[in-house]
């Protein structure tokens, strides 16, 4: 154990221990349990401050358990591991907060905070780990623990979309059980490197690695909703806003492109994947994905639905950012974990409010609640102008870095795929904005507001929190500590040929 | 440190000689079966810790009841294999033992004490004997108390189980006294030790090996043989279920592995790989055809019941699996050591959970278990942490366990299996999911409740932490499992 | 330390009114629209020349002020002031959005006017393009929201065009500066950046022939949003072109084509106004009149190869002189009777095919649903204990069986 070592199992612990002491607390406990919430998501966020600070200056965190003979359970915060975590806890303190003002009055809170905690719990340990028995480990964890948050609402509806998600992620995480031990019996480590850790197999298993790629980015790959592993992502929204949001933006499908990353830089290398073949059949998937995501989106009158569909097509640029293979394009598809992340969330949380105050689940009901809801249309608003990729909002950066790469990794044809997503995003975002904003509201109008405020306060300041800074990460994007900038910082540190 | 700490004791002899005694003294005097009954559980534990400390100490034990030396006399013997499963045991027979202390009513107590404590007496016999025909003896014991058990409820379903269990577990002990008599005559001697010595490949050696194999197979409930196994496992009252399940399966199975290490592996090599092959292929059969029909069931138990089916499948899948020298691959025998223990400690502990949702509910129809969850929270949790475990998700024991096999298996290119297991376990998954599925959904109204104690909840919940951490705690544990299956550590990795 | 002062005023121009126009803030000050609009005033008349380095603003961006920006600076306060004027007329129910809008517009174009580098230029021009579209959906009916969609449809297409030619500028030059924007443009690439930029700011401004969205938001939108028509959207659009395309660098061909263009656009201007000289579409004329000439000049200056330096000084004033001329006309006619709109732009059959284009892909993804058939739960068959109780009682079978796999464990021993 490397000195500071015990940093990382406190991060874990933070969400683990309340998450576990909430599953005893009596349900009618609302202040104790909120403060336990609370106190876990502030005290994750300080240590994950502390951590960042370390990184920053260049301390290394490290833990080593031994699990296996020969395999050990390893978790260690680099710049690259810390975005996601930072991502996860930041988000997390928010969708909190938001769940305490969104479930309040409704049954079963201590069975779905402690769920909660333990999905929060899992994908900081996605992010965290060290090898890719870990990353396994953390990634089945959050499988479980999400699942009860998907049937959260005991509805058949929610009991078959927690049947279908699971059907899709354990499938998957066959899968990428599969592919790891195929790994480990060719290469006999899973430990994640810079430059990843199989070059010395090219010669003699080629046609093993390329399998293997395939078989483990199928198993990351319906975590991140790649087509046409996405079927689980769209039925999944019955689920409460709070936990569309966690899987959405915080944890789930996230976890699944931070997979992603993991494998093609950190097991197979770039150099290795341009190599075997796999990376431009890869980035081609993710071109799909985008574009069938949005076309699909084009028809979905109801707005979770269509924000799912919209995250599928998002997700990928991640992926398509990856495999482009370029650094550059990198740093566009990991900024975009971080904006994506942002941009998601406000959306999911203004859906929540819409169905929670004035009852509206269709856009086609959407006439005109803007003048009902000015706050939160106009985080809906700033954060759909993000996904279209508006300058200055976070999406536009992404999109930037994304071009730029390919541009740079001399694959033109992905600014085609960006260019058509965006117009597509325009296409169902526009009219959204257009209906709430400008048309007449239908009938009597909406339920009028409660004491001069549109909405309660746990509801209202999460998306308006959110929307200022996915609005900052774009506009404040070269700040010291942006997301951008310390995307930058990992390309520096962790992918050669970057300055 | 033991001989500072311990007293050098007998502890073989006393881990068969307390529960029987205590089956005698609890049989004798009914108003004290309980007390005795638990005191003798819980001793076992202790005994079993000294045992333990002694054979680290020693390696194998060897203890030669009343002085009378092996050919003659009785020989007891302790090594790292009896213990494995003698901790499963002793283990699961805690946790049972306490369960059942609230599950019975009085007047059902007194018969269920002395019965429980003859065979978990019969059990520790098995695994400490070192002779065949001992083993033979301690096998029908154990068949004959566990018979008693799955009838003990009463009723027409008990019954019919029951009674089609004692046919198949005498059929099974008839076939494998065949094979004892065949080696007998053959060699002369049935000490494990002096077999080594004396065996020899040649017709009698096969033929002995084809009847006990069949024997213990239709014993273990192995495909095609397990069809007595789902009637009488989810016939019996919810604590037998779990003892049936967790342990008496198991205990035929410990001796075709000593048989199959000790005996007939190093004596034909390669040539008896086809042997193991076979074994692999019903290993492969009853995984699918297990987890297929545990799907299919309209109700807990019987879910669960078939569920061992295709558990049981998974140990029989380390004999295809060969060293290059045509030995037992001893990493695939430390992960089907590995997957007993789990297996036992989650499957008592899915019996124990799904006989409080019987008595809660009152009956066990899955898409009738509504509303269970918010009143039975332990319970349901105690059923999830143990389906996940034996469906091979971590971060529990059972992922541990199939991980290691899987990597056996891949290591010697054995993609049949590997495809077995992963699939195995998708379906797995889905039936414990089917179960959990239902936990969730809003109450219907009128249930007639019946109080479930707590002690019964904390049991079930208490077994599956323990099958949960059995997956954190490998780095300890393995050390000992490589003890038992060969004579060097396993090598994990080329 | 007047540095400092004149950079806290060029922030304070953009982002006060972007506070001011929230309602709560705007409900609660004293002369609010005159208020929003007085730091860009002082600071029009106190400061000749100031510039604001925000290195850690998007990419890098900057602010400046100079003589020429003045000029513009000035007809967008002289504009503004008068839409609020305009608006201050309006149905008391609907002002409280306008004044928004118009404030969101107004940081819009002064942000595009100050800017000193593309990416802050495109920015600033999302702000005032969709607070402008916002202005044209608030103000009227049906034929105004018309106007409205085809004014976003041109805007989010030049709006993507301008992100690809921003993107090839990155990839070919590391600054981004208005000021150092000299790189060598070569071959293919000048031809893709100038026709990109070209198509973007022609479909922004609304030069022939792709005007339809002009004309029909003058003659049916809301006062000031056709007061603020020409000066906001339009000049701001010439603006970026001649920010976006810098002279001698070898446009020739662009040049040329703004030419064409250009008088291509006066001449239609002129014909039209002949043809249809009601005063109700006598400001789309002049409007289309006013980009084809500024267009036409604009191409002559690019397309001779050192003619900058003359016009340089010019361009300003022209653009605020074109911005404030129509402005002046719709001034004097404020009220214009909604005319009905009998041309119909030209692209009104993608409206009657996207339905049917709907349909198609709709029909297709059920035809792709329908591939995959429903997979229901197996049905829970009543398999009860007792039924399976009767499945298996072949005794003699069992013993075969036993007996089979007996011998063949032996045999293969």
């Amino acid at each position: 154990m490397s000195p500071g070592s015990w940093i990382l199992l406190a991060v874990l612990a933070s969400s683990l221990l309340p998450g576990l002491v909430i599953f005893a607390i009596a349900e009618r406990r609302v202040a104790l349990r909120t403060g336990l919430n609370l106190l876990g998501a502030v005290s994750k966020l300080l240590l994950v401050g502390w951590m960042l600070w370390g990184v920053a200056h260049g301390h290394a965190f490290e833990l080593r358990l031994a699990l296996l003979p020969g395999l050990d359970f390893v978790l260690r915060a680099g710049p690259l591991a810390l975005l996601f975590v930072t991502l996860s806890s930041a988000l997390w303190l928010l969708t909190t907060l938001y769940a305490i003002g969104y479930l309040e009055g409704s049954p079963h809170r201590s069975r779905f905070f402690g769920f909660f905690s333990l999905c929060v719990t899992a994908s900081v340990g996605v992010a965290l780990a060290g090898n890719l028995l870990t990353f396994l480990l953390f990634y089945e964890l959050l499988t479980l623990s999400t699942y009860p948050l998907v049937v959260h609402r005991g509805t058949e509806a929610a009991r078959r979309a927690g049947q279908s998600y699971l059907a899709y992620t354990l499938t998957g995480g066959a899968l990428l059980l599969a592919g790891t031990l195929w790994l480990y019996s060719l290469a006999g480590t899973l430990e994640f490197t810079a430059t990843g850790f199989v070059h010395g197999l090219v010669d003699d298993h080629r046609g093993a690695l390329i399998l293997i790629f395939w078989l483990l980015i199928a198993g990351v790959g319906v975590k991140a909703a790649l087509v046409p592993l996405h079927g689980w992502l769209p039925q999944a929204m019955v689920a409460p806003a709070p936990v569309s949001a966690l899987l959405h933006a915080v944890a789930v499908v996230k976890a699944g492109a931070f997979g992603i990353v993991r494998i093609v830089y950190e097991v197979y290398g770039v150099e290795l994947a341009a190599d075997l073949g796999v990376a431009l059949p890869l980035a081609a998937l993710a071109a799909i994905t985008i574009l069938y995501g949005s076309l699909r989106a084009l028809y979905q009158d109801d707005l979770k639905r269509r924000l799912a569909f919209s995250t599928v097509s998002q997700v990928s640029y991640i992926a398509l950012g990856v495999a482009i293979a370029g650094p550059i394009a990198t740093i566009g598809g990991l900024v975009h974990l971080v904006h994506q992340g942002l941009m998601k969330i406000t959306l999911f949380f203004c859906a929540g409010n819409l169905a929670e105050t004035v009852h509206i689940h269709r856009i086609s009901e959407m006439d005109g609640v803007g003048r009902r809801m000015p706050w939160t249309m106009g985080a809906f608003t700033l954060a759909a102008f993000g996904m279209i990729g508006l300058p200055p909002v976070a999406g536009f950066v992404s999109k930037w870095y994304l071009g730029l790469g390919a541009m740079q990794a001399g694959q033109d044809w992905v600014v085609l795929v960006l260019a058509g997503s965006s117009l597509l995003n325009a296409a169902y975002f526009l009219p959204i904005l257009h209906r709430a904003w400008f048309r007449a509201p239908a009938g009597n109008g909406f339920a009028p507001a409660v004491g001069g405020r549109e909405t309660g306060w746990l509801l209202l300041w999460p998306p308006v929190i959110t929307a200022a800074m996915s609005l900052g990460a774009g506009l404040l994007a070269f700040i010291p500590f942006s997301p951008l900038e310390w995307v930058q910082f990992i390309a520096r540190q962790e992918f050669i040929g970057y300055d | 440190m033991s001989p500072v700490l311990l007293p050098d004791l007998p502890w073989e002899a006393l881990l068969i000689l307390l529960p029987l005694t205590g089956a005698a003294a609890g049989a004798l005097w009914p108003p004290a079966a309980r007390a005795i009954g638990l005191l003798t559980t819980a001793g076992g534990l202790l005994l079993l810790a000294g045992l333990g400390t002694a054979v680290a100490d020693a390696q194998t034990l060897r203890h030669a009841v009343g002085g009378w030396g092996a050919p003659l006399g009785i020989e007891l013997r302790a090594d790292a294999l009896s213990l494995v499963f003698l901790t499963a045991t002793a283990l699961v027979g805690l946790g049972v033992a306490v369960y059942a202390d609230s599950y019975f009513e009085r007047s059902q107590a007194r018969g269920f004490w002395p019965l429980w404590l003859f065979l978990l007496g019969a059990l520790n016999a098995l695994f400490l004997s070192a002779d065949l025909f001992n083993l033979y003896v301690t096998l029908e014991l154990m068949g004959l108390a566990a018979v008693a058990l799955t009838a003990f409820s009463g009723g027409r379903a008990a019954l019919s189980g029951a009674m089609r269990y004692l046919l198949a577990t005498l059929l099974g002990s008839l076939v494998y006294l065949l094979g004892v008599a065949l080696l007998y005559h053959a060699t002369g001697t049935l000490d494990f030790s002096l077999l080594t010595q004396r065996l020899e490949a040649g017709p009698a050696a096969r033929t002995a090996l084809g009847l006990m194999g069949a024997g213990l197979a239709l014993k273990t409930a192995l495909f095609p043989f397990h069809f007595w196994l789902p009637p009488a496992h989810s016939s019996a009252p919810a604590p037998v279920s779990a003892l049936l399940s967790a342990l008496v399966v198991k205990a035929s199975f410990y001796i075709l592995v000593r048989l199959w290490l000790e005996l007939f592996a190093p004596l034909s090599g390669l040539e008896g790989a086809g042997t193991g092959e076979v074994l692999g292929w019903l290993g492969m059969a009853a995984i699918l055809w297990g987890s297929w029909q545990a799907l299919r069931q309209p109700r807990v138990k019987l879910l669960v019941a078939y569920s061992t089916v295709a558990q049981i499948g998974y140990l029989f899948l380390a004999f295809p699996l060969l060293t290059a020298a045509g030995l037992p691959d001893p990493a695939a025998w430390r992960a089907v050591l590995w997957l007993v223990l789990a297996h036992a400690l989650a499957k008592a502990a899915m019996f124990l959970a799904a006989g409080n949702l019987l008595r809660f509910g009152g009956h066990d129809r899955i898409p009738d278990l509504d509303c269970v969850a918010q009143r039975l929270p332990l319970t349901v949790a105690a059923f999830a942490l143990a389906g996940i475990s034996i469906a091979g998700l971590p971060p529990t024991g059972g992922f541990i366990g199939k991980w290691l096999l899987l990597e056996a298996a891949l290591l010697q290119g054995r993609w049949d299996l590997v495809a077995v297991m992963l699939l195995g376990g998708l379906l797995a998954a889905g039936y414990v999911f089917k179960v959990v599925g239902h936990f969730f959904t809003p109450a219907a109204a009128g249930h007639a409740a019946r109080p479930v104690p707590a002690a019964m909840e904390w049991t079930a919940l208490t077994l599956a932490i323990l099958a949960l951490l059995l997956g954190l705690a490998p780095a300890w544990l393995l050390p000992w499992l490589d003890l038992a299956v060969g004579p060097g550590p396993a090598e994990a990795v080329p | 330390m007047t540095e400092l002062l004149q950079g806290i005023g060029l922030w304070l121009i953009l982002a006060w009114p972007l506070l001011v126009a929230l309602p709560d803030v705007y409900r609660h000050l004293p002369q609010p629209w005159l208020l929003a609009l007085a730091p860009a005033a002082l600071l029009l008349i106190t400061t000749d020349a100031a510039t604001l380095d925000m290195p850690w603003i998007v990419f890098g961006s900057g602010l400046e002020l100079d003589s020429g920006r003045r000029w513009l600076l000035g007809m967008s306060l002289l504009l503004w002031l008068a839409a609020g004027r305009l608006a201050a007329r309006l149905d008391p129910l609907r002002q409280p959005a306008t004044f928004t809008l118009l404030l969101i517009t107004f940081s819009g174009q002064v942000g595009m006017i100050l800017a000193s580098e593309p990416v802050g230029f495109l920015c600033f021009s999302t702000l005032l393009g969709y607070g402008f579209f916002g202005l044209l959906v608030q103000g009227g009916g049906a034929g105004a929201r018309r106007a409205a969609r085809l004014y976003i449809a041109a805007l989010i297409l030049a709006d993507l065009l301008l992100f690809e030619a921003l993107l090839l500028a990155a990839y070919l030059q590391e600054a981004q500066r208005f000021a150092g924007f000299d790189h060598r443009l070569e071959g293919e690439t000048a031809a893709l950046y100038s026709g990109l930029v070209l198509l973007a700011f022609l479909l922004k401004a609304g030069i022939w022939p792709l005007h339809a969205w002009v004309t029909a938001a003058l003659r049916t939108a809301a006062p000031p949003a056709r007061l603020l028509l020409m000066g906001g959207p339009v000049v701001m659009a010439l603006l970026g072109l001649w920010r976006w395309l810098p002279a001698g660098q070898g446009l020739e061909i662009a040049g040329q084509v703004c030419r064409a263009l250009g008088a291509a656009a006066l001449i239609y201007a002129l014909l039209q106004a002949l043809r249809r000289p009601q005063p109700a579409r006598r400001p789309g004329w002049l409007v289309l009149a006013l980009g084809g000439a500024l267009l036409l000049g604009f191409g002559q200056v690019l397309a001779a190869a050192h003619g900058w330096e003359g016009a340089a000084g010019l361009v300003p004033a022209l653009l605020a002189l074109a911005g404030l001329l129509p402005a002046l006309l719709l001034w004097r006619q404020p009220a214009t009777p909604a005319a009905t709109l009998e041309d119909e732009p030209p692209w009104t059959w993608l409206a009657r095919v996207q339905p049917r284009l709907g349909r198609l892909h709709r029909r297709l993804l059920d035809g792709l649903a329908h591939l995959r058939p429903p997979r229901p739960l197996p049905p829970v068959t009543a398999s009860s204990l007792a039924g399976s109780g009767t499945r298996v009682t072949r005794w003699p079978w069992v013993i075969m069986a036993l007996a089979l796999l007996g011998l063949v464990l032996g045999l293969l021993a």
